[in-house]
């Protein structure tokens, strides 16, 4: 298990190389200029090119790089074009913010698939299942901006009960922040709970058709025990596996959702790194991102080896 | 050996059990038809058939675990005369009254749960017994079956044990509600040939030690020669031959348990090719007029046309066949 942990960390190395490389490629070909974005549209073409001098934009793409990359992995992510503000601890915190975004919407997720996937998959081809089946169509096909836009109309504006957006810390009001927080963890939970009902359900029908399945029933194992013993662990492997793909959708889709509640987290950041081509916000941001990613891609591949038995080496037998 | 008599009441009176599988834009197919047979206490009774013969599905019948489109359309089956198919939580006998013992020991193994675990769930299941006790009752079933180091070996996963000895811990399961009958269906299929025999003498002891009846499942008639009480042999959904193991073998009437004993692989001779039995099995759903075997019999005659009914002129020995 150690050794596991120690090469799937050493694994990020690569990852983040890669990633971070077309991060940058990306950011500096789309079209744009961070100092038209940083000077105004009034900008002479001198102020532009002693901008883009003191900033180190005219070097090669290729040198522009391994100078950010060595000043990253030093923790130095620069300062914003913007205003100047150094990028690092602006960065840093954000990061509990859009983690308990993200985490608490995927557990919106997870707790709507999995009794859903189960009732579908355990019930296939019943009324149960088809209408699961009809719902987890409808959430994974809805844009979640626009079921966040529904859910301010109806809780908000229509019933009054929960603020529009806006964000509080945890530490400073628990109700408060948890108040706000819910509905764009709905709006996200909910769209993603869409595949994941499917994966789910899939996951069961396939361990139902199980030989084990017909031994557990020759025991006079009833349906309850079953599924709980029988069935749901079995599924649990493919399911979390699956999941840690939706977790990295759900982090990518923060970006709008922080957008539309006016939560100050990492997607929020990365959209003002987009709009004003701050290339030391964005490339920040968006690494941050996919560290994110990978360490939950990691948790999850843990959990997956902790409940199938046939993963974990241990001392005899084959 | 101790004796063991035929005389007295089965424990297990199936009557002229039917089974179909019903299809959606077809006709049902038959999959067991008019099948009766019995099994005594204490007896080892072997029920024998080529794959698709119905033997499998007639013995899953008895405990409610039928595939979804098949059911019972008529015939009884009682259970120390009470009824097996109508009324009553089929759940209830599982395990308790009747066990299993299911083929392909890998796949019939939960691969998450520990082997003692899976051993010990009837005992949950059918309650009574405080988790520690059910412990020691494990280790008790799994050192009966002879698994070396058996009360260390219950906390290992199945992908641990070797198919001889997932085979044996599913016997284990089997037993561990002491059940008076067990259906053995194919235990031995996926087994090395050495293995194989250690499980049928298993089988054997258990039978000696516990006085269970067991009603084994099989393919292989040279492998149940060796050790079953009585036989029937199955073909496309019908009994075709019934009777005590010397019967079957010594004085065999039906021409297709004559050519099952002829496809039997033997060390000697040393023939260029095995015989085989010409053509295939008929399947369920095919409209066949007189009897099921006649395509493929070398001895039919103008008689096969009709449906031979099951001769039982000869007390326990009872065959399906005009010539016989």
């Amino acid at each position: 298990m150690l050794a596991l942990v120690f090469w799937r960390l050493a694994s990020f190395i690569p990852t983040l190389i890669v990633a971070s490389a077309i991060l940058f490629v990306a950011v500096n070909v789309v079209p744009g200029s961070a100092a038209l974005s940083a000077l105004g549209i009034h900008a002479t073409p001198q102020a532009l090119k002693r901008f883009e001098h003191q900033h180190g934009l005219d070097r090669p793409l290729a040198v522009q790089y391994v100078e950010w990359a060595g000043k990253a992995l030093q923790g130095d992510f620069g300062t914003s074009f913007q205003n100047a503000v150094p990028v690092g601890p602006e960065v840093r915190k954000r990061i509990p913010v859009t983690l308990q975004l993200a985490g608490m919407a995927f557990v919106v997720a997870i707790v709507l698939a999995i009794p859903l996937g189960v009732l579908a998959g355990f019930r296939h081809q019943t009324g149960a299942d088809g209408v699961v089946t009809t719902l987890a169509t409808l959430f994974g096909s809805t844009p979640n901006f626009w079921l966040a836009t529904l859910l301010i109309w109806f809780f908000s504006l229509q019933l009054g009960w929960l603020p529009t957006g806006g964000y509080i810390g945890f530490a400073e009001d628990p109700a408060g922040n948890l108040e706000r927080m819910l509905l764009p963890c709905i709006a996200l939970g909910v769209v993603s709970s869409g595949l994941l009902i499917r994966i789910m359900r899939t996951a069961v029908i396939e361990v139902m058709s199980s030989n084990f399945i017909e031994t557990a029933r020759s025991k006079g194992v009833g349906d309850l025990r079953l599924v709980s013993f029988h069935v749901l662990r079995n599924a649990l492997i493919p399911f979390f596996t699956v999941s840690a793909v939706e977790f990295g959708f759900l982090v990518g889709s923060v970006v709008i959702i922080e957008d539309v509640f006016r939560i100050p987290g990492i997607g929020s950041l990365v959209l003002v790194g987009i709009i004003n081509r701050d290339y030391p916000v964005l490339l920040a941001a968006a690494m941050t991102v996919t560290v994110i990613v990978l360490v939950v891609n990691l948790i999850v591949d843990l959990a997956a080896q902790v409940i199938d038995p046939r993963q974990v080496r241990t001392g005899h037998g084959s | 050996m101790t004796d063991h008599g035929h005389a007295g009441e089965g424990l297990l009176e199936v009557e002229g059990l039917t089974i179909v599988l019903r299809h959606r834009h077809r006709p049902p197919a038959t999959i067991a038809r008019d099948v009766s047979l019995r099994v005594n206490a204490g007896e080892i009774v072997g029920l024998i058939g080529e794959s698709g013969s119905g033997k499998t599905m007639t013995a899953k019948s008895l405990i409610g675990l039928l595939p979804d489109r098949m059911e019972v359309v008529s015939g009884h089956a009682r259970f120390r005369g009470r009824d097996l198919l109508h009324g009553g939580d089929p759940a209830r006998v599982r395990g308790r009254d009747i066990a299993l013992i299911p083929q392909d020991a890998l796949h019939a193994l939960n691969p998450v749960k520990t082997i003692g675990w899976q051993v010990g769930e009837p005992l949950q299941v059918h309650g009574g017994l405080r988790q520690r006790r059910i412990a020691t009752v494990v280790g008790d079933l799994l050192e009966r079956v002879h698994i070396p180091d058996a009360r260390r070996r219950a906390v290992d996963y199945p992908h641990q044990f070797s198919g001889g000895m997932q085979q044996r811990a599913l016997t284990a399961m089997a037993l561990s509600m002491e059940p008076p009958l067990i259906l053995a269906d194919e235990p031995t299929t996926a087994l090395d040939v050495t293995i194989q025999a250690e499980i049928i003498d298993l089988i054997g002891e258990l039978r000696d030690a516990t006085g269970a009846s067991f009603l084994f499942i099989s393919h292989d008639l040279a492998l149940v020669s060796s050790f079953c009480d009585r036989i029937y042999v199955m073909y496309a959904g019908e009994i075709v031959e019934s009777g005590t193991r010397d019967a079957i073998f010594s004085h065999t009437r039906h021409p297709y348990t004559r050519a099952l004993i002829g496809a039997a692989p033997r060390l000697a001779g040393n023939p260029e090719r095995l015989p085989t039995i010409p053509g295939r099995i008929p399947q369920p759903h095919e409209e066949i007029r007189g009897c099921r075997f006649r395509e493929r019999c070398p001895e039919a005659g103008a008689a096969c046309g009709e449906a031979p009914r099951l001769d039982t002129a000869d007390g326990d020995h009872a065959f399906r066949c005009w010539y016989a």
